[in-house]
């Protein structure tokens, strides 16, 4: 194993450990809680509380339904405002996008379970259009924040680590995918599918050494995505896994599984007789 | 958490963490939207309630290292802002993550007056209810003095000893000056359309929702099953009432207790009954501007039943507010905040009141007693000043 490979080996077992520690540590805290209002449970009525939950959950239309409408095309948000639905939507499709395809694909060439490569046409213009959306995503986000001063936002250092990041994260891959392209000279013709690293690469001065410049600038993206990576679960970014999870939970409350009445499913006003009687009447 | 334990489900834990951040719930709050501090943001309220948790080693690793207990003047400042609150439940109406809002806040004042944080004035309330089994601290024995005043009340007062239909007042319509006009407008329509029916006098209790919505639904144990013997003793099938707090917590609270009876507000039972024929309401010509009543719309779905009561009017032209229905405004009156803020209530109401009358209504209907009489004081502060009715007053004016 060369050093490289260790580093990078090191690097990811510690990102998978950190982002596994962060996920464990949320779901130690919400087992804390109790399994209905007043009633503790053991550890093991609450697991097989939750099997069920999830069990019922998962044999409802209403919960793929909201699932699909608030969690993944994210309806409501787009009927508040179509700039802040814009903003979610790129960022978080785009990111997804970028670790399913770009992060794993990248994993599966290396490993030589795919036929694909970095410059196959499909693969390398999706991770564009990805890249690209997270971009379109952050820069929203930032208008909305920090220049429009929208007030319902409230700015913390989190907020700025992680649009920092993501924006670091995905302009390095853009720079990353130019040098790329430079150092391994692909032709025009084929790098025209990574439209957005053929037009960087135009940049990218003849007179610099980018055969060392390429792997610096690789390092630098590994790391900040690992990082990101590590930090997900500990940041405001936890929340696109959990509210998939408060949105089913919705779906059974609104079926009356739960206790609570919920809002815009207009509860279904009894309408059976009550059979009571005029004034007058025998009680016979 | 508290002395009796964890007051949160896994399922609301897990809702501290679906918080997106994203603000919709502080453009919809009422309160937030009158005092503009972080102390009233809802999203900010769980974000701290989070971290206080967090403070105490409730997590795993990280807290514990760095744990962070909140002193008990700083968790006092923590509960002003959670108690600055109606429950209107507009903020659960906008949350994209679809968290039950409600049910969280409910939760975090029962973990509040665990701790003995709450705000102590809320305290007078338990002790009354406590001792005399009415928020007002009357004599009970006074409850159903509102029949007393009434022209042509039946002889037994309306105090039946077996009935099909239970009448529960509720507290502030039994007592408040400003609106025993509503128990005696409903008590001569149920006559008029012939439904045997009983009020309790005396031997009603407080329902429990302002210890409820103190945090403290324990001490309400006693009033639940006290009021439940009562429907039993009178052999009720159904129990009516005006208030939507009332009916609200009888549904949550009572429901599951009482099978077989049928919990109907007066806007359900007076639709149905409307739809029978037994009410035919005659002319009225005005323009007016329905309120939905947070504890009857939001919280409990009833949207189309009063609706179709004023429907059934001949000549009556519903102006229908900008913000209806899901998104209508909070009286200010909910939430115990008379009781923790009554300036702040005041300032929602006023708000409110304006915001009904957008489309050129020139009275204001609602079905709840709390926000009748609330908008009838912003009436008297405002320069633009309209009748306020609760619904049961419009239909009896359209029967006689």
């Amino acid at each position: 194993m060369t050093k490289d490979s260790l580093v990078f080996h090191v690097v990811t077992a510690l990102t998978v450990l950190l982002f596994s520690w962060g996920i464990y540590e949320h779901v130690a805290f919400w087992l804390q809680g109790n399994l209905r209002p007043g009633v503790k449970g053991t550890a093991g009525e609450k697991l097989s509380y939750v099997l069920g939950q999830v069990g019922q959950a998962l044999g409802r239309s209403s919960t793929y339904r909201h699932v699909l409408s608030d969690a993944i095309l994210l309806r409501q948000v787009l009927r508040e405002s179509f700039s802040r639905w814009f903003m979610h939507f790129s960022m978080m499709w785009g990111l997804v996008g970028l670790f399913l395809i770009g992060s794993l694909g990248n994993m599966a060439m290396d490993l030589h379970l795919v036929s694909f490569t970095k410059d196959t046409p499909w693969f390398a213009a999706v991770n564009e259009v990805f890249g690209l959306m997270v971009l379109l995503g952050a820069a929203v986000a930032m208008t909305r924040r920090y220049i429009f001063g929208v007030h319902q936002l409230k700015s913390t250092l989190d907020d700025v680590v992680i649009m920092a990041g993501v924006g670091i994260g995905v302009l390095s891959g853009f720079f990353l995918e130019a040098a790329r392209l430079n150092v391994e000279g692909v032709s025009a013709g084929v790098a025209a599918y990574s439209f957005v690293g053929q037009w960087g690469r135009q940049w990218l001065s003849a007179g610099w050494p980018w055969a060392n410049i390429y792997p610096t600038v690789w390092w630098l993206h590994f790391l900040l995505g690992s990082g990101l990576g590590a930090y997900l679960p500990h940041s405001k970014l936890f929340h696109p896994l959990v509210t998939p999870l408060s949105v089913a939970a919705y779906s059974l409350r609104e079926g009356g599984h739960q206790s609570a009445v919920r809002l815009g499913s207009r509860n279904k006003e009894q309408e059976k007789g009550s059979g009571f009687r005029v004034k007058g009447e025998s009680q016979g | 958490m508290g002395a009796k334990g964890c007051r949160f489900t896994m399922r609301q834990l897990m809702e501290l963490d679906a918080c997106t951040r994203c603000g919709e719930c502080l453009k919809a709050c009422e309160t937030y939207g009158r005092l503009g501090t972080d102390l009233t943001a809802p999203a900010q309220k769980l974000k701290q309630f989070r971290a206080i948790l967090m403070g105490e080693g409730r997590g795993l690793f990280f807290s514990r290292l760095f744990k962070r207990e909140r002193s008990e003047a700083e968790m006092q400042e923590f509960a002003k802002g959670v108690y600055a609150c109606t429950l209107c439940s507009r903020c659960t109406e906008v949350c994209p993550s679809k968290m039950d809002l409600l049910g969280l806040w409910f939760s975090m004042r029962q973990e509040l007056a665990d701790r003995d944080v709450h705000p102590q004035n809320l305290n007078t309330a338990r002790d009354a209810i406590i001792a005399t089994r009415n928020v007002v601290n009357y004599p009970n024995e006074e409850r159903a003095t509102w029949v007393d005043f009434m022209m042509e009340a039946p002889d037994d007062l309306y105090q039946r000893e077996k009935a099909d239909v239970l009448y529960y007042v509720g507290c502030m319509s039994s007592f408040s000056p400003a609106i025993q006009g509503i128990p005696q407008a409903y008590a001569k329509v149920l006559e008029k359309a012939g439904v045997d029916f009983t009020i309790l006098g005396e031997k009603e209790w407080c329902c429990g929702f302002p210890l409820k919505a103190a945090g403290m639904l324990d001490l309400a144990d006693e009033l639940i099953a006290h009021n439940i013997e009562m429907v039993k003793a009178v052999g009720a099938k159904v129990v009516t009432f005006n208030c939507p707090s009332c009916y609200n917590t009888w549904l949550k609270e009572y429901g599951p207790r009482l099978p077989g009876v049928e919990l109907l507000h007066s806007s359900q039972l007076l639709a149905r009954l409307v739809k029978e024929g037994r009410l035919q309401p005659k002319t009225m010509d005005l323009n007016v501007a329905y309120h939905d009543p947070c504890d009857l719309g939001r919280n409990s779905g009833v949207y189309r039943a009063p609706r179709e009561v004023l429907a059934a009017v001949p000549g009556l032209n519903l102006r229908e507010p900008p913000a209806v229905r899901e998104k209508a405004h909070c009286c200010g009156g909910g939430g115990d905040l008379e009781i923790v803020d009554a300036g702040l209530a005041r300032d929602v109401s006023l708000a409110s009141y304006h915001a009904l009358l957008k489309n050129g209504a020139e009275a204001i209907v609602t079905a709840c007693p709390q926000c009748t009489r609330m908008f009838r004081a912003s009436a008297q502060r405002s320069p633009n000043k309209v009748e306020v009715m609760d619904l049961t007053e419009l239909i009896l004016k359209t029967l006689e």
